[in-house]
């Protein structure tokens, strides 16, 4: 591995500024409004509320972007961010048994892509077995369902009619 | 934000243990080249160490009669947060962009066994694209995490112009692009697993996952990979070049 001097950094950000960045938080922008006027927050908490006896503990909307390299071959010369950058929004609620052996989760991320014009929607529902013996592995199993959407033709009812669909399918599944 | 130093582990094939070298997060995200090299080395190791192709191989034999095709994508994930401005004065819209950091959360090999539902339809088959069996390697610096993920997946493929127009008449609303089941596991990087203990979990949960697909009546399982019980040593997998 390479050794070299690193500069200090003379900025607060260590990712280079582009236009891919650029990109990447207008996505995340895109998502947010979305988010916010659909009030999608508030179907976590009603699951909470209703099948959880609200001990579901929700985490964000968090804002996520970001773009992994893919290999070598590429001329990685921006730094960070570079093609097919995406910008969205996730937020999740998590629960575990009393004694942290079982851990449930359902994630909501919703994400832009803006060299392709698409926005998808990533429900996922997850069981996790912690193990509380050292060394042993945690065993989780996931079910998940993407959706590409078109704001602004897609409607509440449609995308209610999404969100009752997998409520259905967290249940056959067993997270809730 | 995180230390700057993340660990990643190496692979020393020999004697099957691992050996420590460092990356620094820094150095990866302004200098990605110098880090991508090395860390598609250790994924290639990760493949080779967990014998992920011959584990493809099997599964495109048993319950794909050998028609399936294997993809390999290796990548590092850096997570991206948009930053604090503290100790800085709110100056304009562009703040946002000179205060995001970055921090390498993962690695990640990723390899694909891509089915046509052309080469699988039956009679009985509901309509979709094609069939993916994703295995990931990961190694998770933020909780310290080895993980190996095995994850099926029905997709469904729209094509769709590139940017044509920007807006979305013709369009519609809402589409299932995708759906799938998975399951992971997790060990702690002080103590990372071997092929022996991984191998079986894979299989079984493999099996599972092409279960429940041929229940919601998506593909058939061929009678040979329900004949025996998962035992990988029998098996001779064709290699593939």
């Amino acid at each position: 591995m390479a050794t070299e001097e690193i500069q200090p950094k003379p900025k607060p950000g260590n990712i280079i500024p582009g236009v891919e960045l650029r990109k990447s938080l207008a996505g995340v922008d895109r998502c947010r409004t979305f988010f916010d006027d659909l009030k999608l927050i508030d179907y976590l908490h009603s699951v909470n509320e209703f099948y959880l006896d609200g001990k579901g503990e929700i985490v964000g909307p968090v804002s996520t972007f970001g773009a992994g390299i893919p290999d070598n071959s590429e001329n990685n010369t921006q730094g960070i961010g570079l093609k097919n950058s995406w910008g969205g929004l996730e937020v999740f609620m998590k629960w575990s048994t009393e004694n942290n052996e079982l851990e449930r989760r359902i994630h909501l991320l919703m994400y832009y892509e803006t060299e392709y014009d698409y926005y998808q929607l990533y429900l996922t529902g997850q069981t996790t077995h912690q193990n509380t013996l050292r060394n042993l592995p945690s065993v989780g199993k996931s079910f998940h369902r993407v959706f590409r959407i078109n704001p602004p033709s897609i409607t509440q009812d449609e995308i209610d009619g999404i969100l009752l669909n997998f409520t259905n399918e967290l249940q056959q599944a067993g997270v809730i | 934000m995180n230390c700057n130093k993340q660990e990643l582990f190496n692979m020393d094939q020999k004697e099957k243990k691992l050996a420590l070298f460092h990356v620094d997060t820094d150095l990866a995200v302004r200098k990605p080249q110098l880090v991508v090299k090395s860390i598609a080395e250790f994924n290639e190791q990760v493949y080779n160490y967990f014998e992920t192709e011959k584990f493809l191989l099997d599964v495109n034999n048993r319950f794909f009669n050998n028609k399936g095709t294997i993809e390999k994508s290796p990548y590092y994930g850096i997570n991206i947060e948009e930053g604090s401005l503290e100790g800085k004065e709110k100056k304009s819209r562009f703040d946002r962009f000179f205060s995001v950091n970055g921090n390498l959360t993962e690695t990640t090999l990723k390899v694909s066994l891509l089915v046509k539902s052309t080469d699988l339809l039956s009679e009985t088959s509901k309509p979709f694209d094609f069939l993916s069996l994703i295995v990931l390697h990961s190694i998770d610096t933020v909780e310290n995490l080895f993980v190996i993920s095995v994850k099926g997946e029905i997709v469904f493929i729209k094509s769709r112009d590139y940017r044509g127009g920007g807006n979305f008449s013709g369009d519609k609303s809402f589409y299932l692009v995708n759906m799938g089941e998975g399951c992971t596991l997790c060990f702690p990087l002080a103590n990372p697993p071997h092929s022996d203990s991984v191998f079986p979990a894979l299989t079984q949960n493999v099996a599972e996952i092409l279960r429940g697909f041929e229940a919601q009546g998506y593909i058939k399982i061929p009678e040979k990979a329900t004949t025996d019980s998962a035992d990988m040593s029998d098996t001779r997998p064709t290699k593939v070049s």
